[in-house]
C-alpha cells in the first residue's frame, strides 16, 4: 500500500473501516489522525453513518414473499377466489375462505363473479355424423350358421341327386335296352372313350342316329325302336352328322349297362353334370390321349372339389353325395364346425334315409324307394 | 378395445369431443372433420389403447389437431381482434351465458383448451396435462388466467352497457 498522504488518506479510511489495515499500518494511520485534526473529525462522521444504516429493518417483508403456488400478475384475491372454486384449497383453508364471505361483502361479489367464469357443459351440441364412425360388425350365431350351412348342403344334395329323387326316373324300356344293346355293339369297345367313340365310321351313325333318335322318344312310348330308325336310317349321313353335337348328351347318358345304376330322364333333370357320361369316363386315360371337355371337368372337379391326388384321380362318375360330403368337409374345416352327412341302407342294401346331424341340428329325408315309384 | 368398446364410445363420447372441438374452432364443418380424424385415429389403434382410456385418448388427440389446424387456418388471430365495442348493445348481451361465450372465444387457445376441459370434462390438473403435454403447474396458471381474463371481460362488458 502507497504511504499515507492527504492525497490518500480516503482509502486508508475504507481500509479501517472495514478492518483491513494490518498493526503496523495502523500505527501509522492513528499517528497521521493525531498530525491532521481535520481529517480526523471527518473520519469520526463516515463511521457514523456505518452505524446508523447497520440498525434499519422492512417490516412488512412478509407481503414480499412468494410461494410455489402464487402465480405472476393475479392478485392474491382473485388467486384466493380460484382456488377455491377449483378446489384447491384444504379444507382448513376453504373454512377460513367461506368465513370471510360472509364477513366481507367486497370479497363475496369477488368470488360471485368468478363463480360466472364457470363453463357449463352444453348438452344441446350433438354430433349429428355417429352412424359415420361407427364400425358395422356382422356377428351371425352358431346356429344361425350351422343352419344355413345344412340347408345349403342339404337343397344342392336334392337339386343334384340323380338317383333317388326323381320318382319319374326312367326305368329303360325293354325296346330301349335293346336298342342300347345296338349301340354298345357299334362301338369299338363295351367300355369306348370318346374319341373312340367320335371315329366311328359313317356307315355306322345311321344306326346311332336311331338309337338317339329312339331314346329321345322314350318318355313318350309312342314308337318302337324299330320304327324309328328304320326312319332315321332313310336320312343322309350328313343331316346325321349335324345333329349329333346335340344329342351327344343324351345320348351317352343312355349308354350304360342295364345292370347298372339307372340314369335319369334328361330331360326332367334341371342340372346334367359330367358324372352322367359314364361309360366313355369309366376308363382311364392314357397320357398321350386329349381329354375332352367333359373328361376335363370330371379330372378338375375331383381334384379340385372333391380333393382327389391327380396321380389317383378317377375318372369314373361321382355320385351327388360326394359332392355333398365334400361340401360338408370343407365348411367343417373353414368354421370349424363338426357336421355329418350319413346314408342309412336296409338290409338288401338299398338306400332307406339321409340324415344331416350337426351338434344343434339333426335332421332325417326319407328316400323313395325302387318299388314306390 | 372390441368393435362394440368403440362404438359405444362413439355413442358415449361423440357429442362430447364434438362440442369441444366445435367451441374452439367455431366452424361446424372443421369440427365434424376433425371429430372424425380422432376416432379414425382411436379405431386405427383400437386394439392397443383400453376401454378406460378411449375418452382421454381422444380427447388428446383432439386436442393435437385443434392445435394444427388453428395454427393452420390462423383463426384465432381473427378471434383476438374482435372489437370490443361491436358487442355494447345489450340486446347481444342479454344472457350471461352468452357473455361468458364471447370472453372464451377471446382466450387464447391453449388457455381455452385447457378451460373446456377442465369444466365441460372435469378433467383433473394431471389429466389435462397428460391430454396436453403441459405441465401441471402450467395447465393451472393456464386456469387461473383464463378465469380472470374472463372475469374481467364480462365486467368490462356490464360496464358498456
Amino acid at each position: 500500500m502507497e504511504s499515507l498522504t492527504r492525497h490518500n488518506y480516503e482509502i486508508w479510511f475504507l481500509d479501517y473501516l472495514d478492518g483491513q489495515l494490518s498493526n503496523e499500518q495502523l500505527e501509522t494511520f492513528l499517528d497521521f489522525l493525531e498530525q491532521n485534526p481535520d481529517l480526523k473529525a471527518e473520519l469520526q462522521g463516515v463511521g457514523g453513518v456505518s452505524l446508523l444504516s447497520a440498525g434499519e429493518s422492512f417490516d412488512r417483508k412478509e407481503s414480499l414473499l412468494k410461494s410455489s403456488e402464487d402465480i405472476p400478475g393475479i392478485a392474491s384475491i382473485d388467486q384466493l377466489c380460484i382456488a377455491r372454486m377449483e378446489n384447491d384449497l384444504s379444507e382448513k383453508e376453504a373454512n377460513q375462505f367461506d368465513a370471510r364471505l360472509s364477513t366481507e361483502p367486497a370479497l363475496e361479489k369477488e368470488y360471485a363473479a368468478f363463480l360466472q367464469t364457470r363453463l357449463n357443459p352444453a348438452d344441446m351440441i350433438v354430433f349429428p355424423y355417429k352412424n359415420e364412425l361407427r364400425k358395422k360388425t356382422v356377428v351371425f350365431a352358431p346356429w344361425l350358421i350351422t343352419a344355413i350351412s345344412a340347408a345349403a348342403i342339404i337343397m344342392l344334395a336334392w337339386i343334384l341327386w340323380p338317383d333317388t329323387r326323381n320318382s319319374q326316373a326312367p326305368v329303360l324300356a325293354k325296346q330301349d335296352q335293346q336298342a342300347v344293346g345296338e349301340e354298345q355293339r357299334l362301338l369299338p369297345s363295351p367300355k369306348g372313350t370318346v374319341g373312340e367313340e367320335q371315329r366311328l365310321l359313317p356307315s355306322s351313325i345311321g344306326s346311332r342316329q336311331a338309337i338317339t333318335n329312339n331314346l329321345l322318344t322314350s318318355n313318350q312310348h309312342s314308337s318302337s325302336s324299330k320304327t324309328t330308325g328304320s326312319k332315321v336310317n332313310q336320312q343322309p349321313a350328313e343331316a346325321v352328322t349335324a345333329v349329333r353335337g346335340t344329342m351327344q348328351m343324351n345320348k351317352l347318358s343312355r349308354i350304360t349297362p342295364l345292370n347298372g345304376p339307372r340314369i335319369p330322364d334328361p330331360q326332367s333333370v334341371k342340372v346334367m353334370l359330367a358324372s352322367n357320361y359314364p361309360a366313355v369316363l369309366t376308363q382311364p386315360l392314357t397320357s398321350a390321349e386329349a381329354l375332352t371337355l367333359p373328361q376335363y371337368a370330371l379330372q378338375l372337379f375331383r381334384e379340385k372339389v372333391l380333393g382327389e391326388d391327380r396321380k389317383l384321380v378317377r375318372r369314373t362318375r361321382f355320385s351327388m353325395w360326394e359332392v355333398a360330403g365334400a361340401g360338408v368337409d370343407k365348411l367343417n374345416s373353414l368354421a370349424g364346425t363338426k357336421m355329418k352327412l350319413n346314408r342309412e341302407y336296409d338290409d338288401k342294401g338299398d338306400l332307406l334315409a339321409v340324415s344331416f346331424n350337426s351338434r344343434l341340428i339333426d335332421v332325417e329325408t326319407p328316400v323313395r324307394s325302387q318299388e314306390g315309384r | 378395445m372390441t368393435v362394440n368398446d368403440y362404438n359405444r364410445c362413439v355413442n358415449q363420447h361423440a357429442d362430447a369431443v364434438y362440442r369441444f372441438l366445435l367451441k374452439n374452432i367455431r366452424d361446424k364443418e372443421k369440427a365434424r372433420d376433425l371429430v372424425q380424424d380422432s376416432f379414425e385415429k382411436l379405431w386405427i389403434n383400437v386394439e392397443q389403447v383400453s376401454a378406460e382410456k378411449a375418452k382421454s385418448y381422444l380427447f388428446t388427440t383432439a386436442y393435437h389437431k385443434l392445435i394444427d389446424q388453428t395454427r393452420v387456418d390462423k383463426r384465432m388471430a381473427d378471434w383476438e381482434t374482435v372489437n370490443m365495442s361491436e358487442y355494447s348493445h345489450s340486446e347481444q348481451y342479454s344472457d350471461v351465458m352468452e357473455k361468458l361465450e364471447k370472453g372464451v372465444a377471446q382466450l387464447p387457445a391453449d388457455q381455452r383448451s385447457v378451460l373446456m376441459l377442465r369444466d365441460y370434462e372435469g378433467y383433473s390438473y394431471k389429466e389435462i396435462a397428460g391430454m396436453t403435454g403441459l405441465s401441471e403447474a402450467q395447465v393451472k396458471v393456464y386456469i387461473y388466467r383464463a378465469r380472470v381474463f374472463i372475469k374481467e371481460y364480462v365486467g368490462s362488458v356490464e360496464s358498456l352497457v
